[in-house]
């Protein structure tokens, strides 16, 4: 076992590990031959899903099953002037349950070299990636914090929602990713946001406690939700990867917990549907927090959503975690996301 | 804006003064002075000179820079960069002048505009074209009176060649 791994066991209690051994069977095995994944990533899907028949469709996915999507930057344009536009050109597009989002069904070239997104008429971005702000609103006046920004497509997306009013500070820890950030948000014409080269743990330290009043956290994880997107993916993932990615998981929505005033937000949210990365990592925090938080439904319920996941292999997780959201591919036919709104409702003190 | 002295982000006002001076080529005087009332311009040493930050002049953004200084990757829009005596404007600070533009422009049909965002210059007639090049580099507008670019433009036999210093092709080609 490597030191990371070691590292990474420390975060788990021990009566906790159980959500992370994987016990699969010789039907797991053959399913994951024939799609191209690993026997316990069958086994995980059967465990989220209760249903091999759906585990099957899951994993059948290729890119061409799922939706490619633009957000409209309404801070430029309206959504109705750039699908005119680009109808114009050849493109086939569809209105989405969000009012800046278009569905591409056809594009006569890539639509990220349409000369509109070289002007910043609108940024590419994942249907489901666009959920978890457009369900919480950000609203003008409200401090911001996005602890994992770059490339900064929902950083971007925050200001949208505030106008481009309000101050939003932009956390990340590569300098490189952050580039893209700064090329993005001047594509895009936002001038709201300072960014900021951090490790998104030490925030609360460097930036105080208690002090912002939304915070979004997109975290870092396994990329599980992209399976269909990016098919070299699929053999890649080790049951160490999710031991990993929730230990990280947990110390950033730690730092976030600290962060946010009483009455403020948190929305966690990964391109993830493994409970591991999502369910367990807010249970975990409310273990520990659980007097100051309570977790929210969001005002709006993307069509195709399932509910938070209570129970996971044999393991049961907080009750409030099925609020969150989680929409699965095969059911959104757009990339797997999780969505957890947190509301703190007191001091840490 | 109290600056502290330490960080590197700090208004320097005559550096501010020399970009707003910059733009009144391109726009008129009240629209120079809603410009400078709306926004502040902080400046930060690069490797290569000076770089310049547009951000809303509400007094929040100032704070926070000098709050936390030392972590600050970037701020607002990237509008400018010194080098030396020279100003280098961005597509950013065309953004912004989009709407107000009344010198130093050259508005392109569209299919002279793609040929443009390759970064390739263009030799083209004049005739027909709405233009005014009392300004260097001259902003480049598409057939929408929206800004693409910034370029250098020359006369020679009777035909204008454009050459774009930089356009909006560049977020493509740049990978971004």
């Amino acid at each position: 076992m490597g030191r990371g791994i070691m590292d990474a066991t420390r975060c788990h209690p021990s009566h906790w590990l159980r959500v992370f051994e994987y016990t699969p069977t010789r039907t797991h095995r053959e399913i994951g031959e024939k799609y191209g994944v690993e026997a316990f990533m069958v086994y995980r899907f059967e465990e989220m899903l209760g249903d091999l028949d759906e585990v099957k469709l899951l994993l059948s996915l290729g890119p061409q099953d799922m939706m490619k999507a633009i957000r409209v930057n309404t801070l430029r344009v309206s959504a109705a002037t750039v699908k005119k536009l680009l109808r114009e050109k050849g493109f086939e597009l569809k209105d989405y349950w969000i009012p800046y989002t278009l569905i591409v069904d056809h594009e006569p070239f890539s639509i990220g070299a349409a000369h509109e997104y070289l002007k910043g008429y609108y940024y590419v971005q994942g249907p489901n990636s666009q959920a978890p702000v457009y369900i919480t609103d950000p609203k003008p006046l409200e401090k911001s914090v996005d602890l994992a920004a770059a490339p900064g497509g929902k950083t971007t997306q925050i200001a949208q929602h505030q106008r481009d009013t309000t101050p939003i500070i932009a956390i990340d820890k590569s300098r490189t990713r952050l580039a893209a950030l700064k090329n993005n948000a001047n594509r895009l014409g936002v001038k709201s946001i300072i960014a900021l080269v951090m490790d998104a743990r030490l925030a609360p330290l460097k930036l105080g406690v208690e002090r912002f009043d939304y915070i979004l956290l997109d975290a870092p994880c396994t990329g599980e939700g992209l399976l269909a997107l990016d098919t070299s993916r699929r053999a890649s993932r080790r049951p160490e990867d999710y031991l990993d990615r929730s230990c990280l998981q947990i110390q950033l929505l730690e730092s976030a917990v600290k962060l946010v005033k009483p009455g403020g937000r948190i929305v966690y949210t990964t391109c993830s549907t493994a409970p591991e990365e999502n369910e367990y990592v807010v249970t975990r925090i409310l273990e520990k927090y659980g007097d100051a938080l309570v977790v929210e439904k969001p005002r709006a319920t993307p069509p195709g959503m399932r509910p938070g996941l209570t129970e996971y292999n044999g393991v049961k997780f907080h009750e409030d975690v099925r609020k969150c959201i989680r929409l699965y591919p095969h059911v959104t036919r757009a990339e797997g996301f999780t969505i957890c709104v947190i509301r703190k409702t007191a001091s840490l003190g | 804006m109290r600056n502290k002295k330490d960080c590197k982000f700090r208004i320097d006002e005559r550096l501010e003064s020399i970009f707003w001076r910059k733009l009144s080529c391109y726009i008129t005087r009240a629209a120079v002075s809603q410009l400078e009332r709306r926004y502040r311009v902080l400046s930060v040493e690069s490797s290569k000179g000076v770089e310049l930050l547009l951000v809303p002049s509400d007094a929040a953004y100032t704070e926070l820079v000098d709050a936390f200084c030392s972590d600050v990757f970037t701020v607002g829009l990237h509008v400018a960069s010194v080098r030396g005596d020279r100003v280098l404007l961005h597509l950013s600070a065309g953004l912004i002048i989009q709407d107000v533009i009344v010198r130093g422009y050259l508005r392109l049909p569209e299919q002279l505009v793609k040929k443009l965002l390759y970064g390739k210059p263009l030799v083209v007639t004049p005739r027909g074209l709405e233009l005014d090049l009392s300004c260097d580099p001259v902003a480049v507008l598409d057939s929408m009176r929206e800004f693409i670019a910034w370029a250098r433009v020359k006369r020679a036999d009777g035909k204008l060649l454009i050459k774009p210093l930089v356009d909006a092709g560049w977020y493509l080609r740049s990978g971004v």
